[in-house]
């Protein structure tokens, strides 16, 4: 529909305007994407012969693949733990004595922008005797911790001082200001956060390879990243797609059920939290 | 190694980082808008396209970046670095999150009056949004700084590796007067950002001052 003069009305501008990124993602992403399901289906890349889903069930019995799914959950896990309980402990003297941590938090940010040979000889120097585990672990807190603690500060910097003060003169203590108030309130900038930390943690592959030298680490380090890498070396591209298709359904499932999850939290937050109904003019109470 | 291929190097390095981030964020700026403005399918699917997007590790996507690349042609130029890096997930969601922030009303009382996005984007959004692209711009920039994976793969050429991948190479003093010269960048532009918070704090205080000695002038 166009008007008089043939412009567009301003809606149809809008519209134009998820070109870029829709074009993008299909041209860049999806539609080579499809080359997965291709060569997850073919026997090899020589013979090219059409097997259907003999490549996933194959990977799915395969003792190193789930090895490989069960080391990633597992460090995954304890890593969104461990840099996310130190920065909330980082952020607590700017809770209870009010000390600005901005200025900690972007001389922390440096070592996520050293080049990732500097920190992993950093590292073996200082911890090259502990198990590889906590080495991996070590390397992904030292990195990632300063960024997550900017985050909090910067949550902490936002957040209504009015509310707080109210609570102060009904005469709760600072723990309780914390606990009941600025954590819930925190807890936005937490799951940002945590995002980022996945995001990381899966390109984590490059450290993980410095810091054995080889694709091959001990068995209790062995992430998918190192068992899609091995097949692309090897030319192994079926049993790579089929890994790949795989990861990204495991991590659909999780996103969905993550998802739910929140949204379910949301519904309910009034009796955690309150913040967002009692800024609309105390309606929520 | 010699002196020039180092400088050619670094170049390459500046030109991977400056370009993918600014070829994301120039693409992310159209796209956050509509993903925040037009409710539809279309804009449902393309969000949810993001964040998966976002999560995958660079081994899932490298498979069908090198068949894309192959096909173009592209595979050892510096274009199979800044093609995939143009359109990334990561500032498309970042500046989604920044125009969920400025109000409707604004584009209420724009179109009261003009009906040229163009306007409206050089007018009303880019100024209120400048703090959000500039973040989704500097972080680009960090992120990319260092890459190696996809160098690693795409790219057999020395003259056209970044100088991340070269310092894997070397050992001892030289690797420690690389890694050096590589933190050069990064050290000076979070400088940058501390020297601006810091100088927003000094123009607070200074306007502060100011009205003080103001209120204190004999009428």
């Amino acid at each position: 529909m166009r008007r008089k003069g043939g412009k567009l009305t301003f809606r149809q501008q809008m519209r134009l305007t998820a070109l870029p990124g829709m074009l993008g993602v299909g041209f860049l992403y999806l539609l080579p994407g499809c080359a997965l399901f291709y060569y997850a289906s073919i026997n090899n890349v020589f013979q090219k012969r059409f097997v259907g889903l003999e490549n996933l069930l194959d990977i799915l019995s395969n003792s190193y693949f789930l090895l490989a799914l069960k080391n990633t959950a597992v460090l995954l896990a304890a890593a969104l733990a461990l840099v996310l309980l130190l920065a909330i402990l980082l952020v607590l003297p700017n809770a209870f004595f009010g000390w600005r941590t901005e200025g900690v938090a972007i001389v922390l940010l440096i070592p996520l922008f050293t080049p990732s040979v500097i920190s992993v000889e950093l590292l073996q120097n200082v911890g090259g005797g502990l198990p590889s585990r906590w080495q991996l672990l070590l390397l992904f807190v030292w990195r990632n911790a300063g960024a997550i603690l900017l985050l909090l500060s910067v949550g902490m910097a936002r957040m209504e001082k009015d509310m707080l003060e109210a609570a102060r003169l009904d005469g709760a203590n600072r723990r309780q200001l914390f606990v009941y108030m600025q954590f819930p309130m925190l807890t936005l900038y937490i799951g940002v956060g945590a995002v980022f930390l996945v995001m990381q943690f899966f390109g984590i592959f490059r450290e993980a390879y410095l810091l054995f030298g080889t694709s091959f680490p001990p068995d209790e380090v062995y992430l998918l990243q190192h068992y899609m890498h091995n097949h692309f070396l090897r030319l192994n591209y079926p049993y790579l797609a089929a890994a790949a298709i795989l990861f990204t359904a495991f991590l659909v499932a999780v996103i969905w059920v993550v998802r739910v999850l929140t949204t379910r939290f949301i519904k309910y937050r009034h009796f955690i939290g309150c913040e967002y109904k009692m800024s609309e003019g105390g309606r929520g109470r | 190694m010699n002196a020039s291929l180092l400088f050619q190097q670094y170049g390459n390095s500046l030109i991977y980082a400056l370009g993918t981030a600014m070829l994301s964020t120039l693409v992310a700026v159209p796209t956050g808008y509509a993903m925040a403005r037009w409710k539809s399918v279309w804009m449902k699917a393309l969000f949810w396209c993001c964040v998966v997007l976002l999560f995958l590790p660079f081994q899932v996507t490298m498979l069908p970046e090198y068949v894309l690349l192959d096909f173009l042609h592209l595979l050892d130029t510096r274009l199979a670095i800044l093609i995939p890096g143009m359109v990334s997930p990561l500032p498309i969601l970042i500046l989604w999150m920044g125009n969920k922030q400025v109000p409707d009303e604004f584009e209420d009382a724009f179109c009261l009056e003009s009906s040229s996005l163009f306007f409206y984007f050089r007018f009303i959004l880019l100024p209120n949004l400048r703090g959000v692209i500039a973040a989704a711009f500097s972080i680009c920039f960090l992120l990319n700084w260092n890459l190696v994976d996809p160098a690693l793969i795409f790219l057999e050429d020395r003259r056209l590796w970044p100088l991340s991948l070269t310092l894997l190479e070397q050992e001892g003093a030289t690797q420690l007067y690389y890694g050096a010269l590589d933190m050069v960048p990064v050290v000076l532009l979070l400088g940058m950002i501390l020297a601006t918070t810091w100088q927003w704090r000094f123009r607070k205080m200074y306007g502060i001052l100011k009205r003080i000695r103001k209120d204190m002038k004999p009428r």
